[in-house]
């Protein structure tokens, strides 16, 4: 079974390695380029809201605040542009911190309502500190990481191929067990002798973390970072990827923030219509697909794959794994 | 034998109503005691405040020589206190043994494991007898299995005293011997102290080797199991005075 997600998997890099290949123009290229940039918001919210159940509805506060550092560092403090990654997710790490201490030891809404408040304060803050931060207009003339828009395509390919990779694997060790475990029944994890709190700001500290990456990525692509990064807007078109990707499988939530970005964006003609889209998309997904779009199809697609490879030589099969049976 | 837990006055008040009132009782290392009381007594609600779900209103709770008593619910398990609920509480979606992993995972669980977690679990599972059902999604056990994943999960910690808050209810004959038998042997070869609330009454008192009566939040009786039968508040309380109960010659 595993190897046909790994099949699947170096299929749909492959696919997506291959595009620019095609010649695809200039502005398909940057809404494909800005489609690998949410892959890794959605991945990284689905990493603590899927898995854990908690819903962020601020994760914006994240991706702007590695976006303002990031574009810090590079218009204030005229550091190289790649230095401001590590310093978008560094922050925000921190941030995560800041929020998660006081409210992650509850229970009941206190999270969600703080990362919801922490969102929408750093935007006013961001227009109140306009002195610093550009206010409205945000941070302009921004360092390109890489010369070409081609070159910028792969290396947004290449971290969230890399992000995706990092939080698939640690959603299916131990910590992914236990935060899906935290998702089923939290008293029940205590009395596993699990300190629940710990695990739950843990993840949300990894989540922020690909928050402020894709953050300075984005900074970086639009060569300009304004205060829209912290919406609320921002965050529910994440929470839509993730609901119709899947919640809890990683995948499904990037593959989702792909294929919406790209709808969302040849919907532009229709105005401010195509935000209907994303509305209409989450209320299917909610109400017609629970577990989502993305990941109950690939699932089905790989059962009746295993099941067509494993017909032929059923009466020989021995081996319970198809990697020695192979 | 020393002392393996003590109550020291516990108190716990709801808003005006008073579930415990100065539970004082002491478990030895390695016995087996019933908590009995009718509904309402506050069995539960001991309970809770002794694995540290709800804060005791007053009293101290001393478990191997430590005052718990306001200590994270987590930590409490990690000391060698466990627990399993009176409903089961499964993790829905994850597997037989994934369940039992995740009890694999605590502080003190991986401190005195000497094989990975899985392996570990696989090893539980096979002592509480679902060896066979280990990858079957807990949607599909039945209740009695459930009973067993909870059992086995608290397992894991390597607990010194076990709380089982109605063990039985809900099961058939059939399910019940055999987790009795695994209860017996859990304390029998591993010296588990075991605290356990039990309506079923002729199984309970033949499980325990010493009762705690509790009646309105109260100790209303502390005695082996054949005082405790013939205890004129017990009988009261319980039993409405009705006619002896026959695990007396038990």
């Amino acid at each position: 079974m595993r190897s046909i997600d790994f099949g699947g998997a170096c299929l749909a890099v492959a696919a997506l390695a291959a595009l620019p290949l095609l010649n695809p123009g200039e502005y398909l290229l940057g809404v494909l380029t800005l489609g690998l940039i949410y892959g890794i918001w959605a991945a990284g919210w689905d990493f603590m809201s899927g898995l854990t159940g908690r819903a962020n509805f601020g994760y914006g506060l994240f991706i702007g605040l590695g976006a303002y550092f990031g574009g810090f560092a590079n218009t204030l403090w005229r550091t190289d542009p790649w230095m401001g990654l590590p310093i978008g997710v560094g922050v925000g790490v921190i941030a995560a911190l800041l929020v998660g201490l006081p409210t992650l030891r509850l229970r009941g809404p206190y999270f969600a309502l703080a990362m919801l408040a922490a969102s929408v304060v750093m935007e006013r803050l961001v227009l109140i500190l306009w002195r610093y931060t550009g206010g409205d207009e945000g941070l302009n003339d921004l360092d390109p990481l890489v010369e070409s828009h081609v070159a910028f395509y792969y290396v947004a390919l290449a971290f969230l191929v890399g992000s995706a990779a990092i939080l698939l694997r640690l959603s299916h060790s131990r910590l992914g067990l236990v935060l899906r475990a935290i998702r089923g029944d939290e008293a029940a994890c205590q009395a596993a002798g699990l300190d629940v709190t710990f695990y739950k700001i843990g993840s949300l500290m990894i989540s922020a973390a690909f928050g402020g990456l894709g953050g300075v990525l984005y900074a970086h692509f639009q060569l300009q970072v304004s205060p829209q990064l912290f919406s609320m807007q921002m965050a529910m078109a994440i929470i839509t990827m993730a609901y119709v990707g899947g919640l809890g499988s990683i995948y499904g939530p990037v593959v989702a923030a792909i294929v919406l970005t790209l709808a969302t964006e040849l919907l532009r003609p229709f105005g401010a219509w195509r935000l209907l889209v994303y509305s209409i998309l989450l209320i299917i997904a909610l109400f017609l697909a629970r577990d989502g779009l993305v990941a109950p199809a690939w699932q089905a697609l790989r059962r009746a794959l295993s099941r067509g490879r494993d017909a032929a030589p059923e009466p020989l099969r021995q081996a319970r794994s198809p990697g020695t049976s192979a | 034998m020393s002392t393996i837990l003590r109550a020291e006055g516990i108190t716990r008040r709801f808003g005006g109503h008073l579930a415990l009132s100065d539970v004082r009782f002491a478990l030895e290392e390695g016995t087996v005691t019933g908590v009995l009381g009718p509904n309402g007594a506050g069995k539960t609600t001991l309970f809770n405040v002794l694995s540290g779900f709800i804060p005791a209103t007053a009293g101290t709770v001393v478990f191997d020589g430590q005052v718990v008593t306001g200590m994270r619910s987590d930590r409490i398990v990690n000391l060698g206190l466990a627990r399993t609920f009176q409903l089961p509480r499964p993790f829905i979606g994850m597997t037989a043994l994934e369940n039992i992993e995740v009890g694999c995972l605590g502080p003190r669980a991986r401190a005195r494991a000497r094989q990975a977690p899985a392996v570990q679990a696989a090893a539980l599972a096979e002592r509480v007898g679902l060896a066979a059902k280990s990858g079957i999604t807990v949607a599909n056990l039945s209740y009695g299995d459930l009973r067993r994943l909870d059992i086995a999960r608290a397992l894991a910690s390597h607990p010194r005293l076990l709380l089982l808050d109605e063990p039985l209810a809900g099961l058939g004959p059939s399910e019940t011997e055999p987790l009795l038998t695994l209860l017996r042997q859990l304390n029998a070869e591993e010296g588990l102290a075991i605290l356990i609330i039990e309506h079923k009454l002729s199984e309970f008192m033949r499980l325990v080797d010493r009762v705690v009566a509790l009646d309105y939040g109260k100790v209303i009786a502390d005695g082996t199991p054949a005082e405790i039968v013939r205890d004129a508040r017990v009988i009261e309380s319980y039993l409405g005075g009705a006619e002896e109960m026959e695990a007396e010659d038990a």
